[in-house]
């Protein structure tokens, strides 16, 4: 039977460590829906003679060192998928219910204070071709985040790019299980909610300008969170953990996966209207940037929402453009840590999911 | 064996649910939580508003000898309802 892209699958799950594996077992992955048609990039490392005084003038023995796996993917932005997301990407997270709400939820997600830890979440990662007993079930263990990009443009849903970069190790043969099959492994996902570029509000406030509200001048932002990532200390001889528990030959995987800098760095363009925002650069003002979407309603007067609020960003670019056969603005620029609020930035995403510490 | 920390939370949490990395706790109005890892306990302090106490029954008395009020909220706005 022919497989096509639409027989493709993705899914993953939140592991209690690093190190933990996620069981196999009915509805402990949620299905991931994703735009993009991209794979595992998997390799091993290996070490060979060819240097060595054998004899020979050529390579004689090769063996595996180490694993390696990374993915890219491009994720909607369903409401409610997008806080998987945020979770292990940003780390740090509070839920509440706001005030008139029942099924709502306020899910803040920041930057994990690295004074508390650096290790974030990592997740057991699933891709399929062909659903249950397909042609390619792999599962993937201890994939964190390295960074994400929230965009959008034009009347079309927001968007996320990120990446995984997991531990090397892998199974080609899951038995995990997907729909139709009866109770499977997967749970689909239902009830998404999309947010869309024309839901957005973006205000700039400095201290001696004021607000600007963007309004009808927002076309298009994309909003880059990146972490460095302890690649070389992730793979630490001394913890002995290989492919093949307690066979070094079958190679080494990471232990752990830690972040190192975290940085955010953002474009917006608006239509252009006057210097204010090459004033601000030159300036260097110290803006408070806030990015909201609001969606259709959940219970009662509380929409799908989603805030991402930056305390105090600085433009590097501001220039006028040609983009759509109009005069434009592009503006770019970074976060700065805001020692009155700790953070560099948080999201505040308002959905009807219970919460993103347990359930996936 | 890791140190068991207790810690009482706030009246009035501002938020329902808290984590950090691969820790996590629910913040149940006036329960007394208790942790195994020093730097998720002074997160919970600092950025929360919990108290640590001696025990998971009770709350540790002052120097002074009388009773600690129960903590409320001294969190950060951060996670609670905006």
């Amino acid at each position: 039977m022919s497989q096509t892209a639409a027989s493709r699958h993705y899914a993953w799950a939140k592991q209690t460590d690093y190190n933990t594996q996620k069981a196999v077992a009915a509805g402990n992955f949620k299905e991931l829906i994703m735009m993009d048609q991209n794979f595992l990039d998997y390799n091993v490392n290996t070490g060979d003679d060819g240097d060595w005084s054998t004899g020979a003038n050529t390579i004689t023995d090769q063996w595996v060192e180490s694993h390696g796996n990374r993915v890219q993917h491009t994720m909607p932005a369903f409401a409610q998928q997008m806080g998987e997301l945020f979770y292990m990407m940003l780390g740090q997270y509070a839920v509440a219910t706001p005030g008139g709400g029942t099924l709502s939820r306020n899910h803040t997600f920041k930057p994990t204070d690295p004074a508390t830890t650096r290790q974030n979440v990592a997740v057991s990662y699933l891709e399929n071709v062909g659903g249950t007993g397909g042609v390619h079930n792999i599962l993937a263990r201890g994939m964190v985040g390295t960074g994400f990009s929230l965009k959008g443009s034009g009347v079309s849903p927001l968007m996320a790019d990120f990446e995984l970069a997991g531990s090397g190790f892998m199974l080609t043969d899951s038995a995990a299980t997907w729909y139709p099959t009866a109770t499977p492994t997967v749970t689909r996902r239902t009830g998404q909610h999309k947010l869309f570029n024309t839901q957005i509000g973006v205000v700039a406030t400095d201290p001696a300008n004021g607000n600007t509200t963007y309004g009808c001048r927002y076309r298009s932002f994309e909003f880059n969170y990146k972490q460095t990532m302890l690649d070389e200390a992730s793979i630490s001889p001394g913890c002995a953990s290989f492919l093949t528990s307690g066979d070094q030959t079958s190679g080494a995987v990471r232990s752990s996966h830690e972040f190192d800098r975290q940085s955010l760095d953002y474009t917006m363009e608006v239509d252009i209207l006057n210097q204010l925002e090459l004033v601000r650069l030159q300036k260097q003002s110290p803006i408070a940037l806030v990015l909201t979407a609001t969606g259709g309603l959940i219970e009662g007067a509380i929409p799908f929402k989603l805030v991402w609020t930056i305390p105090i960003a600085k433009w590097t670019v501001a220039k006028p453009v040609v983009s759509g056969g109009m005069m434009r603005t592009t503006i770019s620029g970074n976060a700065l840590f805001d020692f009155a609020t700790s953070k560099l930035f948080d999201i505040v995403l308002t959905n009807d999911t219970t919460t993103y510490a347990t359930g996936w | 064996m890791s140190e068991k920390i207790y810690l009482k939370v706030p009246s009035e949490p501002a938020a329902d649910e808290v984590a950090i990395g691969n820790f996590s706790a629910k913040l149940t109005p006036k329960e007394v939580i208790t942790v195994e890892n020093r730097r998720f306990a002074d997160w919970l302090v600092n950025e929360w508003g919990c108290a640590e106490v001696d025990s998971p029954v009770g709350s540790r008395q002052s120097a002074e000898g009388s009773e600690e009020e129960e903590p409320k909220a001294q969190a950060k706005k951060n996670g609670g309802n905006k």
